[in-house]
């Protein structure tokens, strides 16, 4: 048996130990979703991790290929009406984290700020984007809080909403 | 025991009485473009207590509405000036976004236009001596006619 053959085993046995988090929740996914009243909403998640680093970005969300998904509730006819993004989760303990909230045209083009400070647990902690302006979307970290492991979870939402026909 | 009938007889029964969430009397129309409701975020002495939160998806008849309006109405009683901190919610006890401070003397009103959360609550501060406390959500929905 060769080391080759070894690492495979031990990848293996890891494999069966820690299965693959199949049912958790990553950058992009759609975690909520009902119609009510005038509105069919659909939450996703823009960032969804532990600590976030500064000067990255949590990845891009497509506005257009997020509404194509045939057959499925998640299925609507292009660009939502608007969106609002949420900082939903900061376990940073001592400092939380900082971002702003930018638009782009292209996947990895020309990031525009739509939104200079979000941050948790104060009066902007949420931004209401509309009318949309771009077909992309990300969060991008100015203050990163706490690196040193204690950011356990950073999440931020984006909850898209298309008006309904009734 | 003739005391608590004679009471009961006078002022009526509770069960009647207005609580959070509950519809405003009369608070319900349609003009123009919009169909209105009207319901209390805060009717109470709320003297310790916040206001509760109102789901607005199954807690209301029309669902989410197009946008909505939070007016202070009352501080009757209240031994300061409290304030009312009007918030939403994306999960219930999730975690909040403020809309505004409403104060009877300062801003009595704020505008969520277009709707951000599904949830809103308001949390009283300075509520000592009140007897009672109003604040009213108004949820516009726009008319198909």
């Amino acid at each position: 048996m060769t080391l080759r053959h070894l690492l495979s085993l031990a990848l293996l046995v890891l494999a069966l130990v820690f299965p693959a988090p199949t049912g958790w929740a990553l950058e992009g996914d759609p975690v909520s979703a009902y119609a009510s009243g005038e509105w069919s909403v659909v939450e996703y998640l823009q960032c969804d991790g532990q600590a976030p680093v500064l000067n990255a970005s949590c990845r891009e969300i497509d506005w257009n290929a997020h509404n194509t998904a045939a057959g499925t509730i998640n299925a609507h006819p292009g660009l939502p009406e608007y969106v609002v993004f949420d900082i939903r989760a900061d376990t940073c303990d001592t400092l939380k984290v900082v971002g702003r909230m930018q638009g782009l045209s292209t996947s990895g083009g020309t990031a525009h700020t739509l939104l200079a400070t979000m941050q948790s647990g104060s009066t902007v902690t949420s931004f209401t984007w509309t009318p949309i302006t771009h077909r992309f979307t990300r969060f991008n970290v100015t203050t990163a809080g706490t690196l040193a492991g204690s950011c356990t979870d950073f999440e931020v939402v984006a909850r898209a909403f298309y008006r309904r026909v009734r | 025991m003739l005391r608590l009938l004679a009471a009961y007889l006078v002022l009526g029964v509770t069960a009647g009485w207005a609580a959070d969430g509950d519809a405003v009397a009369g608070g319900q129309y349609a003009t123009g473009p919009w169909a209105v409701e009207t319901r209390y975020l805060c009717d109470g002495d709320h003297t310790a207590t916040d206001c509760n939160e109102l789901d607005l998806h199954v807690g209301t008849a029309g669902g989410l509405p197009a946008y909505l309006t939070v007016d202070l109405v009352t501080t009757g009683g209240c031994a300061g000036a409290p304030t009312v901190t009007v918030r939403g919610l994306t999960a219930p006890l999730g975690a909040p976004s403020v809309y505004a401070d409403l104060t009877t003397a300062g801003t009595s009103s704020v505008r969520v236009d277009p709707i951000r959360h599904r949830h809103i609550d308001g949390v009283v501060v300075g509520g000592a001596g009140c007897t009672d406390l109003e604040a009213v959500v108004r949820l516009f929905y726009r008319r198909v006619r």
